[in-house]
C-alpha cells in the first residue's frame, strides 16, 4: 500500500510538463556540480533516481562517479 | 455443501459460518476473494464490479479534495477519477494475496482508491507549479500577540533554525527539508520529480531533522520530543 511505483507518471514524454520537470532536474544536477552533458542525460532519463544520485554527492562522491554507480549504461559517462 | 430439504437455508447458513471460522473472513469478503480468484468469466465480472466500487470511492475522494482542483473542468476531473480507479484496481489485484482479513474487503480496497485519488489530485494541483527548494518565506516569525519574552525566544529559535539549516545539513538534505517541511510540497510530487520513492525522501527528512536537532542542541536550544509516528 505504501508504494506507488508503477502508477501513472506525472507527465507524459514530450509534453511541456515533462520539459519543465526535466529543466528542474537539470538545474538540481548543475547545482550539485554535475557536468552539463552528464546532467542533461540524467535529467532526461526517466529511470534515474536523482535523489540517490544527489545523496551520494552529499556524501562526497564525485558527480561523475555517482552517475556511473547508479546508471546501467556506464559508457554514457565514461 | 447444500441440501434440498426443508432445512436447506439453515444448512447453507451453517456453511457460511463454517467458512468464516475457517478463513476468518466475513461472507461478503470471502465472496469477493473467491470471485477475483475464480474462473475467467467469474473473475472478469468480479473485476468489473471491483472497478465500479473503486470508481465510486475515487469520485467521493475527488469531491472531498475539489478545492485543490479549482482550475480543472468536470470532464478532466472525471477522467482523473477514472484513471485513479484504474490504478487502484491494478494495485488491489496485485496485492490480493496481502489481504489478511483484518477489515472487510471493501474497506481494504477503499484505502487503495483513496490513496491513488489523493496522489492524483496532489500531482494535478502541482502540475503547473514550480517545486521550490528555497523557502518562499522563512517561518517562525515572532508572533506579535505574544509577550516580549516569548517574542525573544521565537526570534532566537528562528535564527537558530536558519543557521542550522544552512550549516548542519548537506545541500540535498537542505533542499528536501525546505521543499517538504517549509514549502509544503507533497512528498509524492517531489518523489516523482526526483525519480525516487516516498520512503527514501522520508528517510532523508528524518536524517535532516536529527541533524537539526543536534545543531539546535549545540546552540543551547532543546526541542520537545516528537510524538511517535509524526513526520
Amino acid at each position: 500500500m505504501n508504494t506507488l511505483r508503477g502508477s501513472r507518471p506525472v507527465a507524459a514524454p514530450d509534453t511541456p510538463e515533462w520539459q519543465r520537470i526535466v529543466s528542474w532536474r537539470y538545474d538540481r544536477l548543475l547545482a550539485a556540480r554535475f557536468p552539463a552533458e552528464c546532467a542533461h542525460a540524467l535529467a532526461t532519463s526517466r529511470t534515474t533516481d536523482l535523489h540517490a544520485l544527489l545523496a551520494l554527492v552529499d556524501r562526497g562522491c564525485p558527480p561523475g562517479l555517482a552517475a556511473r554507480i547508479l546508471d546501467n549504461d556506464e559508457s554514457d559517462y565514461a | 455443501m447444500s441440501t434440498t430439504d426443508g432445512r436447506g437455508y439453515l444448512t447453507a447458513r451453517a456453511d457460511v459460518e463454517l467458512s468464516e471460522v475457517s478463513t476468518g473472513l466475513d461472507a461478503e469478503s470471502a465472496a469477493w476473494l473467491e470471485g477475483l480468484r475464480g474462473e475467467p468469466a467469474q473473475r472478469n465480472e468480479s473485476v468489473r464490479r471491483l472497478h465500479a466500487l473503486l470508481l465510486r470511492a475515487t469520485r467521493w475522494q475527488l469531491h472531498r479534495m475539489q478545492a485543490q482542483l479549482a482550475r480543472m473542468d468536470l470532464a478532466e476531473r472525471d477522467t482523473l477519477a477514472e484513471q485513479a480507479a484504474d490504478d487502484a484496481t491494478v494495485a488491489v489485484l496485485s496485492k490480493l494475496d496481502d489481504y489478511a482479513g483484518h477489515s472487510r474487503f471493501t474497506t481494504w480496497v477503499f484505502k487503495f482508491a483513496i490513496l491513488h485519488m489523493s496522489v492524483a489530485v496532489r500531482r494535478s494541483a502541482w502540475r503547473h507549479r514550480e517545486v521550490p527548494t528555497e523557502p518562499a518565506s522563512w517561518p517562525y516569525q515572532a508572533d506579535s500577540s505574544s509577550g516580549p519574552e516569548e517574542e525573544a525566544e521565537g526570534v532566537a529559535l528562528a535564527r537558530a533554525l536558519r543557521t542550522g539549516i544552512d550549516t548542519a545539513l548537506t545541500p540535498h538534505q537542505r533542499d528536501i527539508l525546505i521543499a517538504l517541511a517549509i514549502n509544503d510540497v507533497p512528498v509524492d510530487v517531489l518523489a516523482e520529480r526526483l525519480g525516487t520513492t516516498r520512503g527514501a525522501l522520508y528517510k532523508t527528512l528524518h536524517d535532516a531533522r536529527a541533524r537539526l536537532r543536534v545543531a539546535l542542541h549545540e546552540q543551547g536550544i532543546e526541542l520537545p520530543a516528537t510524538r511517535k509516528g509524526t513526520r
